[in-house]
Order: C-alpha cells, then structure tokens, then sequence
C-alpha cells in the first residue's frame, strides 16, 4: 500500500472518530428559528452586496422604522389559519409517508388508508430490514423477519399507527391559531409553509395550493393511491405463526416471544411504580424502578427524563444531564421532535452545577415555546406532564386547569430569566394581560437568560374540582 | 449535482432557511475537527459546534464572499472554541468531569489521531477546507470541487499538495 493511500485511509479515520451529532441540524435550527424565527429579510440580504447597496439598505431600515414597521424583530405573531389544513385532510384516503436516513435509505415506510370518519382503516409500516405490519381492517399481522415468525392480533387488542388518528388529532388543532410559521419557504424544491405545531412540539410544511401537510416530525407526506395489494396480509411459507387473535386455537409461544412479553410487564409494572414513588418525592426508590425499565427498554424516552428528574432532586447532577441528554438525542434523532421541556430540566441541571453557558444554551431553546404558552396553554401540556408523572393519570377534572398552567409556566420563566412583570393569578384578567404582553415584549426586544433561583413565585391557584 | 457554498449561502440571505440546514450537514465533520482540535473533547465540541453555526448564521449577511462560507465558517468555529476555552475558566474546569458522563459512543481521539487532526488545522485555509470535505464530511472530489466553487483539476492539486504537508508536518512531529 502506498504512502498516499495509508494517509488517506488515516484521514478517513479520523473522521469517524470525530464522529457526527444527527441531532445537530435540529437543534441548530431550533436555535436559529428561536433568535430570529422570520429568517433574513431581504433588506438584511442587501448588506452584501455594495457600499452604495449598504447605504440603501440603511436608509431604507430608518425609513422602515421611522413606519413602525418591524421586519427584523423576534415575533411569535406570525400565524397560520390550521383550520384549512383540518379540512383539506378530511378530503385524504391515502396517505405514504416516508422517513430515510442520512444515506437516503427508507428506514420507515408507510401507507395509511383513512375512513369517513377519520380513523384508520387499513395500515401497512415497513422497517427494513427486519419488520413488516400490516393491517388490513380485521387482522394485524407482525412479521419479525430476523425471527422468522408472524404474530396475528386482533385490532381492538394491538394496532400501530402513525401519530395517531391523524385526521382526528388534527381536527385538535382546529382553531387554534398560535402556529410559529414561515410562509413559501423551499422544502427540497417545493414551495411550503413552514409551520410549528407547538402543541406536540413537532415542525410540518404545508402544501400554499393544497393546505396538505407535505413533511411531518422528519416523514415526507404524499397522497397517492397505494399499489394493488399493499394492505394484503401475505404470511410467508415456513414461517412460525402466533394467532393471538379472540378464538384462535391456543398456541405455544416461542422462547423470545414470552421473554418480550414478561419483560414488557415488568418495565410496565416498575413504570407505573416508578411514577408513584416520584411524585411521592422517594427519588432514591423512583430512580431504582425507572432504572430496570430503561435496561429492559432503552428507548422509553418518559422512563429517561423521570430518572434524569428522579437524580435532579438528589442532588445527582451529572446523571440527570446524562439522562436528560439522551432523551434529547432520542427524540430529535428518531422523531425529529424538540423536548422543550426536557431543555429547561437539563438547563436547570446544568445552571445547578454552575455551568452557566450550557445552561443558557438549553434555556434559549425551550423559551420561544414557553412565551408562546402564555397565550397557547396547550404549549404548556408537555411542561406540565414532565413535571407530574402522574399527569396521565388524573382524571380531565384533576388536571391542571388553563390557569394554574400560566402560573406554573410563569413560575418556570421567572426562573430561568430573572424577570417578574408581576403576574398574579389573583388579579385581574386585564392587569395580567399586561403582564403577558410585557412578557411578549421582552422576549422580543431582548430574551436574555438569567437564570435566578431565588426568583418570586406565583401562587398557583386550586381549581374547585381539586379541593 | 451538489449545489455550492456560494448558491446556498445566497439562498440563505434570500430568506431559505433550509439551505443553511444543507450547510450545517455539510460542514458538520469539518467544524467539529476544528472544534474537537481546541477543547479536545467530543461533547464540548459538540456544543462549540452548536454555537458556531448559530453565530454563522447570525454573521451570515456580513459575509462579503459567500463561495468563502467554508474558511469563514471555520474561524468561527476556532474563535467559539477558543472563547468557550477562555471564557470561564471555572467552568472549563467542571467540563472534563461532565464530559465523562456524557462520553460520546466514538470517545476520546487517540494519540495519533490528535497529532493528525493537528496537523490538518495547521493546513493552509483552501487545502484543509479541501482535506475536510473529502475525508472528514465524505464528499468525492468532483462534489468537493463543486462545493467549493473550483475545478476537479485544482481541488486534485490543492489534495495532493495537502497530503505532502501532512506527511511533513507528521514526520517532523514524529521526530
């Protein structure tokens, strides 16, 4: 081997060892989007090109400000009417939605037949190499390839789906008017509005001519007609085949069938143990239990944060940053979602061991969407589930009502930011307003981060329901 | 057909913020090279990396020359790391410890991977920019050469001039 292709092959190396972030695209936009979320303006664009252009440009900023127009500030305000996307998927039967890799390979294919009524009719999802699902209306067929085996259930007891009942968690949205958006924006050679859909913390574009989601959490959304025979249910000779549907004549399991299934039980069982223990503040016996779920189930982003929040209270810094760092990779990586919340737990980890920097790094993150839940409380949905494990379990009634979700979240923005503008859940609705207004414009003149432990808490208020 | 520096940097400042996007990807080996060769650690380069391309972005319309993004770009990056380095000693001190915990899955660089790593950064401007892309990002030459707005035939030169210095620069250390 030559000199040459020794040190080639050196370099080459070398630069898998460096080694790459996959969520760092991601965070780098929710970052960008976040300081400047209307992107460069033409006027800024300007600045290139010639000292008599910068000249121009200038003088046409001092006019625009002399206006009272503002291009160049952080605003929120920019909305997109999501009601027209609610109606023109209920015009959708199919939908295939693809997810690749960074080499272009389809890591997750999928085809959707959607009823009248907006639930799932028929489904099929691929993950090459090893797992095929079908359904095709009455039965759901798993194929472990590298198992060689094919489990039946039926839908009622097991069924997958894509963001649930799409058309039906969409119809949610409707009239909800709180969207970050960038209008005609290029999605790989297609004109989209660029929407934010911060209930669910998760970036879609939609079709200007259609009002069609057409890229969703890292998917691209089309909606032609499947092929003859997609949801077909084909079991392949030789296969072990396990009907676990009602009726079917009882079958032995195989080995690493029941293996799963008593290891799901388990990681549920210490799941739901876990939760109890942490909202009962036995952080040591919470952070045992979310520990044997994360070893059976590494990729249970809850289990993850609530053990990053478990250490937290114990004073375990460096592994509630590493816990909380991985739900991060986890979710922007494989869902292409933004954990907020999970920005402002390590944020307050970090600001905790005196790493200020990195602190403010996580802070910057989760504040656009934390101002937006002053006015859009459903922002706040996945802030308060993280800071309540048993959130999930409480009944509508028992949850936190629209006004104890602002004095919470105003809670978290005095912490993190120092300010006050004097907020009181016991005031009037006008009086707050201007507090929330005043909020909207700090965030937008300046946004800076300075994180205050000792900051002045609201009172959160109790709801009649919860007395 | 990869779309050069300059046309991305351009459609960047027309507004695109998914060309930059196109960038960060492109140029995410290359700037954690340059961030890993200051703080010497993967996952404080990967926040170095973080802000270096935020600070880019937020520099971009003072760019005179974008088919220059790359170089540009990359004294960012050293200047980020040296700040991050500088800025609070206190907290450089913390690091380390942290950094343990939040150990990448490609760990710390060897000994001889660092003396390369040194040496490309000690590569002139055009020729590391070159080096990174081809070997560090993955790009073929015929895309280095259209990324960086050059021919095949000078991107070649520019490689083949690169590894005589590496090979020099890795002797002498050697020595």
């Amino acid at each position: 081997m030559s000199a040459k292709d020794n040190l080639e092959e050196k370099l080459e190396g070398l630069g898998q060892a460096i080694g790459s972030d996959r969520s760092l695209i991601q965070t780098v936009m929710t970052r960008i989007n976040a300081r400047t979320p209307a992107g460069f303006s033409r006027i800024e664009r300007r600045f290139t090109m010639s000292r008599l252009m910068k000249l121009a440009a200038a003088a046409a900023i001092i006019i625009v400000a002399l206006l009272g127009v503002r291009f160049l500030d952080k605003s929120l305000s920019t909305t997109y009417a999501f009601d027209q996307t609610v109606e023109a998927v209920k015009n959708v039967r199919f939908m295939h939605v693809v997810q690749r890799d960074e080499t272009g390979q389809i890591e997750d294919e999928r085809w959707i037949e959607i009823g009248p009524d907006g639930f799932q009719v028929r489904y099929r999802q691929d993950n090459p190499p090893n797992r095929l699902i079908v359904e095709d209306g009455q039965t759901v067929s798993v194929y472990y390839k590298d198992k060689n085996s094919v489990i039946l259930y039926d839908p009622k007891d097991q069924q997958y789906q894509w963001i649930g009942n799409l058309r039906v968690a969409l119809n949610e949205l409707a009239g909800q008017a709180s969207m970050v958006i960038e209008k005609n924006v290029d999605y790989w050679g297609r004109k989209a509005h660029h929407v934010r859909w911060l209930t669910l913390n998760v970036d879609c574009y939609i079709d200007p001519e259609t009002k069609l989601p057409i890229a969703m959490a890292g998917y691209q959304i089309s909606y032609e007609d499947p092929p003859e025979g997609i949801f077909d249910i084909v079991i392949p000779e030789g296969v072990v085949v396990v009907d676990k549907r009602p009726g079917a004549p009882p079958v032995e399991e195989p080995e690493w069938m029941k293996i799963k299934d008593n290891n799901a039980k388990i990681a549920q069982q210490n799941f739901d143990e876990a939760r109890m223990m942490s909202a009962a503040g036995e952080y040591e016996k919470a952070a045992e239990l979310f520990k044997n779920v994360v070893e059976i189930q590494p990729g249970s982003n809850w289990a993850w944060f609530w053990l990053g929040k478990a250490h937290y209270e114990l004073g375990e810094y460096d592994s509630a940053i590493y816990e909380f760092s991985k739900v991060i990779e986890m979710l922007t990586k494989s869902f292409k979602v933004v954990p907020h919340y999970c920005h402002l737990a390590r944020g307050l980890a970090y600001a905790a061991k005196g790493m200020k920097d990195m602190a403010r790094r996580d802070f910057e993150t989760g504040l656009p969407v934390m101002i937006d839940a002053l006015r859009n409380i459903k922002s706040a949905t996945s802030f308060d589930y993280a800071d309540d494990p048993l959130y999930k379990d409480l009944p509508e009634d028992k949850r936190p009502t629209a006004e104890q979700s602002l004095a919470m979240m105003i809670n978290r923005l005095r912490l993190i930011t120092g300010q006050n503008f004097g907020y009181d859940p016991g005031k009037a609705v006008v009086e707050n307003e201007q507090a929330i207004a005043a909020w909207e414009d700090w965030f937008k003149s300046s946004g800076r981060i300075q994180f205050t432990p000792d900051a002045e808490l609201v009172h959160i208020p109790m709801a009649p329901s919860q007395q | 057909m990869v779309q050069a520096d300059s046309e991305l940097v351009n459609a960047v400042l027309d507004g695109n913020k998914d060309a930059f996007a196109i960038l960060v990807k492109r140029y995410e080996r290359p700037v954690r090279a340059v961030a890993l060769a200051v703080v010497g650690d993967h996952h404080l380069a990967t926040d170095v990396s973080q802000d270096a391309f935020v600070k880019a972005y937020e520099a971009l319309a003072g760019l005179r020359k974008p088919g220059a993004f790359g170089p540009w770009l990359m004294k960012i990056t050293r200047r980020c790391a040296l700040n991050f380095v500088r800025r609070d000693p206190k907290e450089a001190q913390l690091e380390p410890a942290a950094a343990g915990i939040l150990e990448s899955p490609d760990g710390q660089l060897d000994e001889d991977k660092q003396a390369l790593l040194a040496a490309v950064v000690r590569l002139p401007e055009a020729e590391r920019q070159v080096v990174m892309l081809r070997y560090f990002a993955g790009h073929s030459v015929k895309d280095v050469a259209g990324i960086v707005g050059r021919s095949v035939g000078t991107v070649t030169k520019q490689l083949s001039r690169a590894h005589k210095r590496l090979r020099n620069i890795l002797e002498r250390s050697e020595k």
